[in-house]
């Protein structure tokens, strides 16, 4: 006779309890055993309601922003969503300490798409339109990018209206960084000509084994944005230099493309190699 | 944090991209630290011609072994990159600044020519 299952979670076990409960009755493992087990709905729908109070939490810390908190808690219920179909119970890790990042996330790239993210005055927009075309011009001129001191004299603000400006508009993402299209992406075929021989420099560095399932999970510009800072050692202004845009550009796709590293690293479907001690458990 | 770093650059007069470089090892550090409503420290000394930048009040135990290790890297849930290898990039030197508790600090060398 075969033996009993002795797992707690088994699905036979949960099974009899949400026959006499309804899974409000089962505990948050039992409701990811079901989900990862059986794509209860009814278990997944439960995790969505008691989740709910920290997608709520999580929203009103950005209700000063200039968007309707309802908005956000909505966007925050998507990250909240994808964090309960992505969770890996094998992970060791409570849902809570998943989800609170991939809520945040969510909310985070909302305000991205939206442009603006915070309410900022106008003549600091302004200013800061001013400003990157005066970084721009002035990077090519001091063939390094300018200090704030070099700002203010030639846009004939003080020196603390230079650091607002600049703080301002970092609230402010153009829409080509995310979508991946715009006016500097002609040069893709060059770009991608280029990747080529990056991928096999690439090669040679060991994190390679680490990172390069995240890493092709990236777009090939950011890619390669990422492998000429951080592996070839250039500055931003020479990857500005080498890829055809602008230095504030690559500061901006830069952190992007780290943010998206994380993200990635992150979700348990990431298909990364095995990890230390954890042989065999990938087969 | 940013507006802090951001006056200290313009009065030690650094390039908008070496500014940007400390801007990001910053909160490359403090991203790995989930945690809601935790405080750090910030403090910036002059140290000759370069500056001293040390992020206090950290608590990621697993961050802290990435940036002491010095053999290759292995990701976890709670410090997925590494942080170490960014912060090469970013900064001539780093250092962990150990306390007598589990919080620790990071201590960034940054040349500002």
């Amino acid at each position: 006779m075969a033996a009993e299952p002795t797992d707690t979670y088994s699905a036979r076990s949960i099974d009899a309890v949400a026959l006499d409960g309804g899974p409000e009755a089962l505990s948050e493992r039992e409701l990811l055993v079901r989900i990862a087990e059986h794509h209860d709905k009814d278990a997944r729908e439960e995790l969505i309601k008691r989740y709910l109070p920290l997608v709520r939490s999580l929203a009103r810390r950005f209700a000063s922003r200039g968007q309707p908190v309802e908005d956000l808690i909505q966007v925050g219920s998507i990250g909240l969503i994808k964090a309960i179909d992505r969770f890996d119970l094998g992970r060791g890790v409570e849902l809570s300490t998943y989800a609170t990042p991939t809520i945040l996330g969510e909310i985070k790239r909302y305000f991205r798409d939206k442009g603006w993210a915070v309410k900022v005055p106008r003549a600091l927009q302004d200013l800061n339109v001013r400003l990157n075309r005066a970084i721009e011009q002035m990077t090519v001129e001091l063939k390094r990018s300018p200090t704030i001191p070099e700002l203010a004299a030639t846009t004939g603000v003080s020196e603390e209206e230079v650091v607002e400006a600049l703080e301002s508009g970092r609230a402010y993402s153009s829409i080509s960084i995310f979508s991946g299209g715009g006016g500097e992406e002609d040069e893709s075929l060059e770009l991608l000509d280029c990747l080529g021989r990056e991928d096999q420099a690439y090669d040679t560095f060991e994190q390679r084994r680490v990172l390069a399932p995240a890493m092709e999970r990236l777009d090939p510009r950011e890619r390669l944005i990422l492998h000429l800072r951080f592996f070839e050692g250039m500055t931003q202004t020479q990857v500005a230099a080498r890829i055809g845009i602008s230095q504030m550009h690559v500061s901006r796709l830069i952190r992007k493309s780290i943010e998206s590293l994380r993200e990635i690293m992150t979700q348990p479907e990431v298909p990364a190699e095995p990890r230390r001690g954890e042989a065999g458990k990938s087969q | 944090m940013r507006v802090v770093v951001g006056w200290i650059a313009s009065c030690r007069e650094l390039s908008l991209e070496r500014m940007d470089d400390i801007h990001l090892a910053l909160e490359t550090l403090l991203a790995q630290e989930a945690d809601e409503g935790e405080e750090y420290t910030l403090e910036v000394a002059s140290v000759s011609k370069d500056l001293q930048v040390v992020v206090d009040g950290l608590e990621n135990a697993d961050l802290k072994e990435t940036l002491r290790t010095t053999g290759s890297f292995e990701p976890c849930d709670r410090c997925p990159l590494d942080v170490a290898m960014l912060l090469r990039a970013l900064v001539e030197r780093f250092e962990v600044v150990e306390h007598d508790d589990s919080v620790f600090g990071v201590r960034l060398h940054c040349q500002t020519h």
